[in-house]
C-alpha cells in the first residue's frame, strides 16, 4: 500500500488558493456556536428579526424602550443569530482507495482537506469521520484555524480499511445525533450493495449532502482483454472473465447505469455532486463547486 | 492435387485429431491472467452468468478456435506436402537413355544427375520419368516425389543393349494425349530417328538433355557375329563371320574360345576402312558356345566381347532300301548331311511298306493304288494337320514340285495330305520314281529328298545370329534369361533385350551379343550437345526460373493468420 505524506495533501500554495473560497449556508440549525452563518436562532445578532413580549429573566439590553414609551408595554427586540455550520467529512478509506497509482485516497483527502481549510477559515466546525466497513470518529467537530494541522495529521495517519459499507457507516453517523450540518462524503462509492444500496443509505442522512465521487477514466474503460481472473481488492472475491468486446460493452453499460443512479439521486434530492478525476489536479475541479467564490448549502 | 508425405486418409485423420485436440484444449483452458481490480461490482453485471470453477468449461471462443484450427490445419497440410497436378495443362516426360553407349566413362551418372536437377526444378508439374534400358519402364509416375526417383535410380545403370528411346517414343506417340502440351526430354546420347519424331503429335516437343561433351576415346567393337554353312561343304562345320568396327584405323587382335576353351581358328580377314570382317573357317558345329573377344582396352567394354551358340550338327544316318539305290541313292550320297548306313539309322527310306505306325521315321514309296494322295505326310498328334500341311510346302520343298506336269502324266489329281500318326513318316507314290514321270529328273527331286530327310530327322535350323535388341531369327518357344525373366513370344517378346545367355524351354542355350553399330561408333559429334531442341518449337529446355512451392504458400498463409490473430488479440476483439 502506498504511504501518503503531508506533502501529498497540501502545500502553501494549495492553502493560499483556498483563501477566497467560502461555504455559505442558507440557514444553519439552532444550537451552534457564534460564527458567521445565518441561523434559525434569534439572539444578539446584527440583523433585526422580530419583537416579542418581555418575560422575566430577559436581558434588559434587548428591551425596545421606544415601544415602551409609546405603548407602555415592554417588548424585546429580536435579532438573527450568526452561528457556525458543522461540516462532517466522511472520507472513504476502504482498500480500493489505496490500490492504484496514483491512489484515489490522495485526491480524496486533498479535497477533504481543502473543504476543511475553507470551513475552518470561516469559523465553522469540522468533524472527520473516516469510513470503510465501519464509520470511525477521527476528530469530533471542532473549529479554529489552528486545528487545520490536526486534521492534516489525522488524514496522513489513516490506515487502509476493509470493504466499503456505506449503509452501515451512515447508520452510525445518524446514531451519533450530530447537529444538522453539511455532510461531505468523499468516496468512490464502489459499495458491494450497488447503486440502489448507496442511494438508499444516502437517503437516510439528516444532513445536507455533498458527494465527492472519486473517479478515473479507467473506471469506465478498464483496458482489459483476454481471459482474466479478476480479484476484488477489497473483498478478495474472484471473478473469471473473458474480456471479449461483448463483455466489455456490457461492463460499460453497467458502469453507466451506476453513474446514472448516483447522478439521478443527486438531482432528485438537490444534493451537491462533484465527480473528481483523481488523475487531474484537485483544486480546479473543486473550484467548479464554488462558482462565485462560495458554495451555498 | 496429390500429397507427397501423407496419404489422403492420413491427412483427414490428422485434421480430425487436430480439431479434437484443440477443442479439448479450449475446454480445458483454465489458466487465466490474474488482475486485481478495485471492484468486481460491474463485472458481475457484465457477465451473463456466474460460472462455476470446474475442470471442463463451456466452449466459449468459436472464432479463436477456428483460427487456431485453421492455422493448425494449414501447417498439417504443409507437412503433407501437397502437389498440384497440372494434368490437362502440361506434362513432362523424361526418357533416360540407358543403352550400352551410356557406359562410356561416367556419362550415365552425369546424365542421371542432370535428370534429377531437371525433375526437381519441375516442382508442382506433372512429370513422368521413363528408364529406357533393355525393357523400358516407368520410374516415376505423375505426382510422385523426386526423392523416389533418386532411390529408384540408385541400383540402375547402362545395360548391354541398343538404344530403346526410339521404341519408347513410338509407344508414347500412341498414348500421349493430344489435347495438351507434352515436353519430352531425352536424357542421354541415344540417336533419335526422324521417322519416329514425325510420328509424334504436334503438341509434343522433344528436346535433349545431355552431359557436357567429353573425350569419348578410341573404340572398336564387334558389330556382327553369325554363322553360315561351311564353304568347305562339310555339314558338321560352319563358317563364322565376325565384323569389327572401330572409330579409327587400328590393328585388330581377336581371341576365340569354344565351350570355354581357347581355340585357334583359321581366319580370313578383310578390311575396308574402319570395318574389318573376319571369317572363321570350319568351326566345329558342336552346339557349344563360341566366344569372340577383342584384345586390348578401349572406351566401351561391353562391345569387345560377343558370344553365339554354334549349331549342333550330326550327319543323319539313313538306311536305304536296295530297290531305291538307283533312284534315291545318288541324291543321298551327295548330301553332306546324310550318311547312308546299314544299321542304327535315324530314318529309313523304303518302298511299299505300311506307314503311320513305323517306330523309325520313314520315307516310303508306295504303290499308286495304296493311297489317293501323291504325298501323304504322317505327323505327330501334337501338331495340327493343317499347320503341318502349310509348313510342308516350305520345309519339304513341295512348292518346287511341278505338280501340273505330274498330274498330266499320271492322269490323276495330284493331292497332298497330312494326317496324325504316332511318328513322322512320308508316303509318296512310287510311280513318281519311274521314267513315266519327270520327277526324278527334275531339280525339285534332290531338294525334296534332302528336305524330307531333314524333316524326318527333325533337324532344326539354328538362328545364324542372335543380337540384343533385334528380332529373333529362330523359332524358340520361350526364352528365360539368367535372372529368371521369361521372354514369351506369346507376350510379344520377339527379341532378346540384352546381351547374355538365355535358355529355351527345350533346353537350348542361346547366346545374344551386343552388336550395335551406333553404340560402338558413338561420338560426341553424333549427338546434339547440351540442351538442344530436336523437334517442336524452338524452346530450350526451360528450367522454370521462379516457382513457388505450395508448401511455401501455406507457410505464408499461416503467418498472415497469425498476424491477423495477433491484431485481433491486441485490439481486444479476440481473447
Amino acid at each position: 500500500m502506498p504511504v501518503i505524506s503531508a506533502t501529498d495533501l497540501f502545500d502553501a500554495s494549495f492553502l493560499e488558493s483556498l483563501a477566497h473560497l467560502h461555504l455559505h449556508a442558507r440557514r444553519v440549525a439552532r444550537g451552534g456556536r457564534h460564527a458567521e452563518q445565518r441561523s434559525r436562532d434569534l439572539g444578539s445578532g446584527i440583523e433585526f428579526k422580530d419583537f416579542r413580549a418581555y418575560v422575566p429573566g430577559d436581558d434588559f439590553r434587548a428591551i425596545d424602550w421606544t415601544i415602551f414609551r409609546r405603548l407602555g408595554r415592554v417588548f424585546l427586540r429580536l435579532f438573527e443569530e450568526l452561528e457556525d455550520l458543522p461540516v462532517y467529512l466522511l472520507t472513504d478509506i476502504s482498500r480500493s482507495m489505496y490500490v492504484e497509482e496514483p491512489p484515489r485516497a490522495i485526491g480524496g483527502l486533498r479535497a477533504a482537506l481543502a473543504l476543511t481549510s475553507i470551513a475552518l477559515n470561516q469559523h465553522d466546525s469540522v468533524g472527520l469521520f473516516p469510513f470503510s466497513d465501519e464509520l470511525e470518529v477521527a476528530i469530533r467537530p471542532r473549529s479554529g484555524k489552528r486545528s487545520f494541522m490536526r486534521f492534516a495529521r489525522a488524514m496522513v495517519e489513516f490506515e487502509p480499511g476493509g470493504e466499503t459499507n456505506l449503509g452501515r457507516s451512515l447508520r452510525k453517523l445518524n446514531a451519533l445525533r450530530l447537529r444538522e450540518g453539511l455532510c461531505v462524503i468523499v468516496s468512490d462509492f464502489f459499495d458491494p450493495s450497488g447503486a440502489k444500496g448507496i442511494t438508499a443509505a444516502l437517503a437516510t442522512v439528516r444532513h445536507k449532502l455533498l458527494l465527492v465521487q472519486l473517479v478515473r477514466a479507467s473506471d469506465r474503460k478498464p483496458g482489459l482483454s483476454g481471459d482474466l481472473q479478476l480479484r476484488d481488492c477489497e473483498s478478495g472475491a474472484v471473478e473469471d472473465v473473458s474480456a471479449t468486446p461483448r463483455v466489455m460493452a456490457r461492463y460499460q453499460e453497467a458502469y453507466d447505469r451506476f453513474q446514472a443512479e448516483i447522478v439521478g439521486f443527486a438531482r432528485a434530492r438537490n444534493v451537491g455532486l462533484l465527480q473528481l478525476d483523481v488523475e487531474q489536479d484537485v483544486l480546479p475541479q473543486l473550484a467548479t463547486l464554488f462558482s462565485t467564490g462560495s458554495y451555498t448549502v | 492435387m496429390s500429397l507427397v508425405n501423407l496419404t489422403l486418409p492420413a491427412l483427414f485423420a490428422g485434421l480430425a485429431t487436430l480439431a479434437l485436440v484443440l477443442f479439448l484444449l479450449q475446454r480445458l483452458r483454465v489458466r487465466y491472467l490474474e488482475q486485481t481490480v478495485i471492484t468486481t461490482l460491474f463485472w458481475k453485471e457484465a457477465l451473463e452468468e456466474a460460472r462455476a470453477r470446474v475442470l471442463v468449461r463451456r466452449f466459449k471462443h468459436p472464432w479463436a478456435y477456428l483460427f487456431v484450427l485453421l492455422i493448425g490445419a494449414l501447417m498439417w497440410l504443409g507437412f503433407a506436402n501437397p502437389k498440384i497436378s497440372l494434368e490437362g495443362k502440361r506434362e513432362h516426360v523424361v526418357l533416360i537413355d540407358a543403352s550400352a553407349s551410356m557406359g562410356r566413362g561416367a556419362r550415365f551418372q552425369e546424365s542421371v544427375q542432370l535428370v534429377m536437377e531437371h525433375v526437381r526444378s519441375l516442382t508442382g508439374e506433372s512429370v513422368r520419368v521413363i528408364f529406357c534400358g533393355a525393357r523400358p519402364r516407368t520410374l516415376l509416375q505423375r505426382g510422385e516425389s523426386p526423392l523416389l526417383l533418386e532411390a529408384r535410380l540408385e541400383a540402375l545403370g547402362p545395360q548391354a543393349c541398343p538404344s530403346t528411346v526410339d521404341r519408347t517414343l513410338r509407344l508414347l506417340s500412341r498414348s500421349l494425349a493430344k489435347d495438351h502440351e507434352t515436353l519430352i526430354v531425352v536424357a542421354g546420347d541415344a540417336a533419335i530417328s526422324p521417322t519416329v519424331l514425325a510420328l509424334l503429335p504436334k503438341t509434343v516437343h522433344v528436346s535433349r538433355l545431355a552431359p557436357e561433351p567429353s573425350q569419348s576415346g578410341r573404340n572398336r567393337g564387334i558389330t556382327a557375329l553369325g554363322f553360315a554353312r561351311s564353304s568347305s561343304g562339310s555339314f558338321e562345320y560352319v563358317d563364322v563371320l565376325c565384323e569389327i568396327s572401330s572409330t579409327d584405323d587400328q590393328a585388330i587382335e581377336l581371341s576365340t574360345s569354344i565351350g570355354g576353351k581357347p581355340v585357334q581358328l583359321e581366319a580370313v580377314q578383310n578390311k575396308e576402312g574402319t570395318r574389318t570382317r573376319i571369317l572363321l573357317v570350319d568351326v566345329p558345329a558342336n552346339g557349344e558356345l563360341l566366344s569372340v573377344k577383342l584384345m586390348g582396352s578401349d572406351a566401351l567394354v561391353v562391345d569387345d566381347t560377343a558370344q553365339m551358340r554354334l549349331p549342333g550338327r550330326r550327319r543323319i544316318r539313313v538306311v536305304l532300301a536296295k530297290e531305291l539305290e538307283a533312284s534315291v541313292g545318288p541324291v543321298l550320297r551327295v548330301d553332306p548331311a546324310v550318311l547312308v548306313v546299314d544299321d542304327e539309322p535315324d530314318l529309313r527310306i523304303t518302298k511299299g511298306e505300311a506307314q503311320g505306325t513305323a517306330t523309325i521315321p520313314t520315307l516310303s514309296f508306295v504303290p499308286i493304288e495304296a493311297q489317293e494322295e501323291a504325298i501323304l505326310i504322317y505327323h505327330p498328334m501334337e501338331t495340327a494337320s493343317e499347320q503341318v500341311l502349310m509348313e510342308s510346302f516350305a520345309s519339304l520343298g513341295l512348292s518346287e514340285i511341278d505338280a501340273m506336269d505330274i498330274a498330266e502324266a499320271s492322269g490323276r489329281r495330284i493331292a497332298i495330305a497330312a494326317i496324325p500318326a504316332t511318328g513322322r513318316s512320308i508316303a509318296v507314290w512310287s510311280a513318281l520314281l519311274t521314267e513315266r514321270f519327270n520327277f526324278i529328273q527334275s531339280r525339285s527331286f534332290p531338294l525334296f529328298i534332302a528336305r524330307a530327310v531333314r524333316w524326318l530327322a527333325q533337324v532344326e535350323e539354328d538362328p545364324p545370329f542372335v543380337a540384343a535388341g533385334e528380332d529373333l531369327a529362330g523359332s524358340f518357344a520361350a526364352l528365360t534369361d539368367t535372372a529368371g525373366h521369361r521372354l514369351d513370344p506369346a507376350g510379344a517378346d520377339f527379341r532378346v533385350p540384352t546381351a547374355g545367355l538365355y535358355h529355351s524351354d527345350d533346353g537350348i542355350v542361346v547366346a545374344a551379343s551386343l552388336t550395335d553399330l551406333s553404340s560402338t561408333l558413338w561420338s560426341n559429334a553424333s549427338v546434339s550437345q547440351g540442351s538442344k531442341v530436336l523437334q517442336g518449337q524452338e524452346t530450350e529446355i526451360s528450367l522454370p526460373g521462379f516457382k513457388l512451392d505450395l508448401s511455401l504458400w501455406l507457410a505464408v498463409a499461416v503467418l498472415l493468420l497469425l498476424l491477423v490473430e495477433w491484431y485481433l488479440h491486441g485490439t481486444g476483439r479476440m481473447p
